[in-house]
């Protein structure tokens, strides 16, 4: 690792400009990932990783292009260069390119600096026993327990330099129950920590989603049609704000395909929701030092009571669009929590569906979807009644977060995001 | 260039008290990658990757280690440390019987690289700009274009401590075109990819006139879509057009048929020698090539110094063997066929499909629409999911409605789920012409892999999504 310093990037961007680049960006990234693996309830790999990545960046005559590569010998710099002139040469003149401005980012140090291998170790064994005692039909099928430290040197010719460290652990289980024969569901649950001071089973959501595959195993096909409320899991929360978050965001916002282009300052979703973006909490594992662009990251407010206040452009999209480019690059979300507690949510509801985990494609370009409800369950006189498969649930993504009524006051939290459980009108459940 | 076999040194089948298998594997992606989006050039990209990685397996479990920099000083350390993390998990609870296949390939070299001289990417620029311009001169109406022109070469050489000396270059390299047009019920999309086998001077260097035709039909499409209705929701018949056929398979029947996806609980589990699907049914994993012709992602040995051979997964309706790799093979008491792949130099080979086929049968496709009095034609996959209970939903791109055998008005994005093993069951007509699919499919299951997929088109019950 000798080549992460200053020194050795800058050597490489006088090189970029002296090939005849008016302005240019070299990021250097090394990654190191250890990492245990367990099938079907039993360690099978122990793996380690070293991963470097240089990316050269520059801008020639309005003209701009991008070099990837791994190596950091003379000889392969000095193709990259050569490659990325070529490459530059034939693209077509953008105004919008540029690097950003010198500024002060402080050099960035956290989490954990080196892989704690005898722990990892200790701390899977431990989850093995405690899902084999307390879940004993639980059948795991992976389980992924990984540390990841990552540091970042940037430099460019606007002055700018920024350092940053972040160490973490990840922690990914597959699994489903099996009882008699019968199975439920596969199920997933992933979460980020910055120490391993924790069981596995308290990490994110882990144990409540262990707990409810053993309810599952009854699962029965579901037959008819549902127009009642629906309850969205943390998990689903998140998957749906994703596909909508990808309207605030460069490609639909520069193509003109998105739908909120002419909405800030409007309202796009439900008074009841509010989204922010806290990338430097620490109630999350991982932390946003800079934005992609090397901006220092800060908090921002996306949807405020359903009131849209920013977009989460890059510094080019904010160009192209002359719109604010976003404050950070959208590490770690955070949904208000309502007033409602989850008993009360579910409580309201005489007949409805609780979403576990949705299961499909991407919602078409005029926001229609229909899904499949995985690890999903009925919910009848205010309780979470049978488990149900072969559940489709369609509606339009748009009008979904418009149709909020009610959130929970509980939140779950995975080391990335804190975000609560939330009744929807107007979508509609068919089953066979 | 590192020389992996001036390392066959290095390898110690006996350490201790452990008996240690490992291999070295030095290994290069270069992919390109350039989009146009509305006539503005999104991604300008090179991206050359490259390094070592060795893999062990002592004691019942695997060691694996990887590093950048592929000098020999990083392949000799690779090799260590994969050993001493076999070692590490072994130490704690050693699995006495545990065993894996062994290979008797010997020396083996084969790469698809272009015969012709690469073209550089101010070129493909230039094809870009001029066929955006002529899109943009010759439909106004459009709201958005993307163009989107990308390689992968992945190149590897493989040492194995049982012998093996492995070197491939398999490239591909694709281009896709999507239009979106306005409507009143928002945007509508449609997009068509072209490409294969092969760089992209073996696919794309042509006269830029030529692809007219072809942006014309994703014009029409395009158009057509933008007019089209919502397909009502229910259990219907559907014909899957062979792309979406391709993908469904792959992804629903395919994944449940690896091997350790079996002995995690797939619905294959217990399956062998049973009838899972309609006697129509004969779904291979090519190894390289059929009849005659390289498949889209050839294999001819493995990540583990495996030789690749044709997998007949399910023949005439009946579940006939699993996807191995080398451990997995001695688990099941069948022979491994070359499934054990790795996507990058730091990826350890996981059990993968290369290039799987549904044979094609005797229906013709006028045919298998007239049989239909009031159902779906199905074509373009989008993204979808499939677990390992077999039950499945994939997005759909467009398609047809089928009234009283006929083919109707162009549909709008839908969607398709049911159970794998059902799904087969119904189909009660396969057509008589088959295809590779050319959207460049790439498989996700831990690392991303390239993969071939082909089918007919079938005809078969399945619940359609709609409002």
């Amino acid at each position: 690792m000798d080549h992460l310093n200053f020194d050795f990037l800058k050597k490489i961007l006088s090189r970029i400009i002296t090939a005849g680049f008016d302005q240019a960006e070299v990021i250097c990234t090394n990654e190191h990932m250890t990492e245990m693996q367990v099938d079907f309830s039993d360690f099978s790999l122990l793996r380690n990783t070293e991963m470097d990545q240089i990316t050269l960046r520059g801008i020639i005559g309005g003209r701009y292009a991008t070099v990837m590569i791994n190596q950091v010998d003379d000889h392969s710099l000095q193709n990259a260069v050569a490659q990325m002139l070529e490459s530059a040469q034939g693209a077509p003149i953008d105004t919008a390119r540029a690097f950003a401005p010198a500024q002060l980012v402080p050099m960035n140090e956290m989490g954990p600096l080196e892989p704690m291998y005898y722990q990892m170790h200790e701390r899977v064994s431990q989850f093995l026993k405690a899902v084999g005692e307390a879940y004993p039909e639980c059948m795991l099928k992976q389980s992924l327990l990984r540390y990841i430290r990552t540091r970042t040197l940037r430099v460019n010719t606007a002055g700018l330099e920024t350092d940053s460290t972040e160490g973490y652990y990840n922690h990914g289980v597959r699994f489903l129950s099996k009882r008699n024969g019968k199975t439920s569901s596969i199920n997933y649950s992933g979460a980020y920590s910055a120490d391993l001071e924790t069981e596995l089973l308290e990490w994110g959501g882990l144990r409540r989603a262990i707990e409810s595959s053993s309810r599952e195993i009854a699962v029965t096909p579901f037959a008819g049609k549902l127009e009642g409320p629906l309850i969205i899991s943390p998990e689903a929360l998140s998957v749906m704000l994703g596909f909508w978050v990808a309207h605030l965001k460069d490609e639909k916002m520069i193509a003109g395909t998105s739908r909120f282009r002419n909405s800030l300052d409007k309202p796009v979703a439900s008074p009841l929701l509010t989204l922010s973006i806290e990338p430097r909490s620490p109630q999350f594992a991982r932390q946003e030092f800079t934005t992609e662009d090397g901006y220092g990251s800060e908090p921002s407010t996306i949807i405020q009571n359903g009131i849209l206040k920013s977009f989460m452009l890059s510094d080019y999209g904010s160009r192209k669009t002359e719109i604010a480019r976003a404050v950070n690059s959208g590490l770690n979300w955070v949904v208000d929590g309502g007033t409602k507690t989850l008993i009360d949510l579910f409580g309201d509801i005489d007949n409805g569906l609780l979403l576990g985990r949705l299961s499909g494609g991407v919602p078409a370009a005029n926001g229609d979807f229909a899904i499949v409800a995985k690890n999903s369950f009925l919910i009848e006189s205010g309780f979470i009644s049978k488990p149900v498969s072969e559940v489709i649930v369609s509606g339009n993504l748009f009008q979904i977060l418009s149709a909020i009524t009610a959130v929970s006051r509980e939140r779950a939290n995975d080391g990335m995001s804190l975000i609560p459980w939330v009744c929807v009108e107007g979508m509609t459940a068919s089953g066979r | 260039m590192l020389d992996l076999n001036s390392l066959k040194a290095e390898f110690s089948t006996t350490t201790g008290i452990y008996r240690v298998y490992s291999e070295i594997r030095y290994q290069e992606n270069r992919k390109i990658l350039l989009v146009l989006n509305n006539g503005q050039l999104e991604t300008n990209l090179v991206d050359n990757t490259r390094g070592v990685s060795s893999r062990s397996f002592t004691g019942g479990y695997w060691g694996f280690s990887s590093y950048s920099n592929p000098s020999k000083d990083s392949a000799i350390s690779s090799l260590r440390e994969s050993t001493r993390n076999a070692k590490f998990l072994a130490g704690r609870s050693p699995k006495s019987d545990a065993t894996i296949a062994f290979s008797q390939v010997g020396k083996f070299e084969k790469s698809y690289a272009s015969q012709k001289s690469t073209v550089t990417t101010s070129i493909w620029l230039e094809m870009l700009k001029f066929l955006d311009a002529m899109i943009v001169r010759k439909y106004p109406d459009l709201k958005a274009r993307q163009l989107r022109l990308q390689s992968l070469d992945i190149e590897k050489h493989l040492v194995t401590s049982d012998g093996q000396e492995i070197h491939t270059m398999i490239p591909r390299a694709h281009f896709t075109i999507s239009m979106t047009k306005s409507t009143k019920n928002g945007p509508v999309t449609f997009h068509d990819t072209r490409g294969g086998l092969g760089q992209l001077q073996d696919h794309f260097l042509v006269l830029p006139e030529s692809f007219e035709s072809w942006i014309d039909e994703i014009y029409l499409m395009t158009t057509r879509k933008a007019e089209g209705v919502f397909a009502g929701a229910g259990v219907k018949d559907v014909i899957l057009a062979t792309d979406l056929a391709a993908i469904v398979l792959h992804e629903a029947v395919g994944h449940a048929t690896e091997a350790d996806l079996v002995l995690a609980g797939s619905v294959a589990a217990d399956q062998l020698e049973r009838l899972v699907g309609s006697p129509l049914i004969t779904f291979i994993d090519y190894a390289n090539t059929y009849k005659g012709t390289p498949c889209p992602q050839p294999v001819h040995v493995d990540d583990e110094g495996i030789a690749a051979e044709n997998t007949t997964i399910i023949d005439s309706g009946i579940l006939k063997t699993y996807m191995n790799n080398r451990e997995s093979a001695v688990r099941f008491e069948q022979k491994p066929t070359g499934h054990a792949r790795a996507f990058t130099y730091a990826d350890e080979p996981l059990i993968r499909m290369r290039n799987t086929a549904l044979l094609p049968g005797k229906s013709k496709i006028e045919n298998m629409i007239e049989s239909i009095e009031d159902g779906y034609y199905l074509m373009k996959a989008g993204k979808g999911q499939a677990d390992t209970s077999g039950e499945f939903m994939f997005a759909v791109g467009t398609g047809f409605e089928i009234k009283d055998g006929k083919l109707g008005k162009v549909l709008r994005d839908t969607s398709v789920s049911g159970l794998a093993f059902d799904m087969l069951q119904s189909v009660t007509m396969v057509a008589d012409e088959f295809k590779w699919d050319t959207s460049g499919y790439y498989c996700t299951k831990k690392q991303l892999m390239p993969v071939g997929v082909g089918a007919p088109a079938i005809k078969c019950r399945l619940r359609v999504g709609g409002r």
